[in-house]
């Protein structure tokens, strides 16, 4: 199965988040499908762009989001 | 319960005094977005097991930010340097317009560099990537 999830990048104490496309076996060694968007925590208010479009390419096919990725997608 | 990611600040923070245990559920949970059955599955622990883990690793980062601070004050620093960093711009604004000093140039080089330094350092192991 496949999930869309936040991945931290980034430096230490500067958060980061990339939304990604990943395997639900892989996600350990970092390795991810696809970045559809990003979620930089730092700014205020924080900044989020998600490529629609490829959210719902990938929930068509049978995605799943993670409940962080769902809250951050609603706003 | 819902993934509160103001823990991801304070993690980063006092990460190192969390146990080893605690450190890799933190990290699967909140750096890689797992959700507490993947990270059951993965660690070879039940669902509960790692609820706990999250449960007394919130605590304990709010526990101590609440006592020691140390977030608060890097919070705080770090908007005491922008507010320099926009000082300086002004004057080096003011000097390429109206005094045209080299010296003055690159004092105001120096100073900015010493501020970046001072936040690298406050930071710890700042450009360790993640």
């Amino acid at each position: 199965m496949v999930k869309i999830r936040l991945k931290r990048m980034g430096k230490k104490r500067a958060p980061f988040y990339r939304v990604v496309v990943a395997d639900v076996r892989a996600p350990r060694d970092g390795k991810f499908i696809e970045a559809i968007g990003f979620y930089d925590p730092t700014r205020n208010p924080a900044k989020i762009e998600i490529n629609k479009e490829r959210v719902e390419y990938w929930v068509n096919n049978g995605a799943q989001l993670t409940d962080t990725v769902k809250v951050l997608f609603k706003k | 319960m819902a993934k509160n990611l103001n823990v991801v600040n304070l993690l980063d923070f006092y990460g190192a005094m969390l146990t080893d245990k605690q450190q890799e559920v933190a990290h699967l949970y909140f750096d890689e977005d797992l959700s507490l059955s993947e990270i059951a599955g993965r660690l070879g622990i039940t669902r509960q097991g790692v609820r706990d883990h999250i449960k007394k690793v919130e605590d304990a980062v709010f526990s101590l930010e609440k006592r020691l601070c140390v977030a608060a004050n890097y919070a705080k620093m770090q908007l005491r340097c922008r507010q320099i960093k926009e000082v300086i711009d002004s004057l080096s604004q003011y000097n390429q317009k109206y005094l045209f000093s080299a010296e003055l140039t690159k004092r105001l080089k120096l100073i900015s560099e010493l501020m970046e330094k001072m936040l690298e350092e406050q930071a710890g192991q700042s450009g360790e990537q993640r």
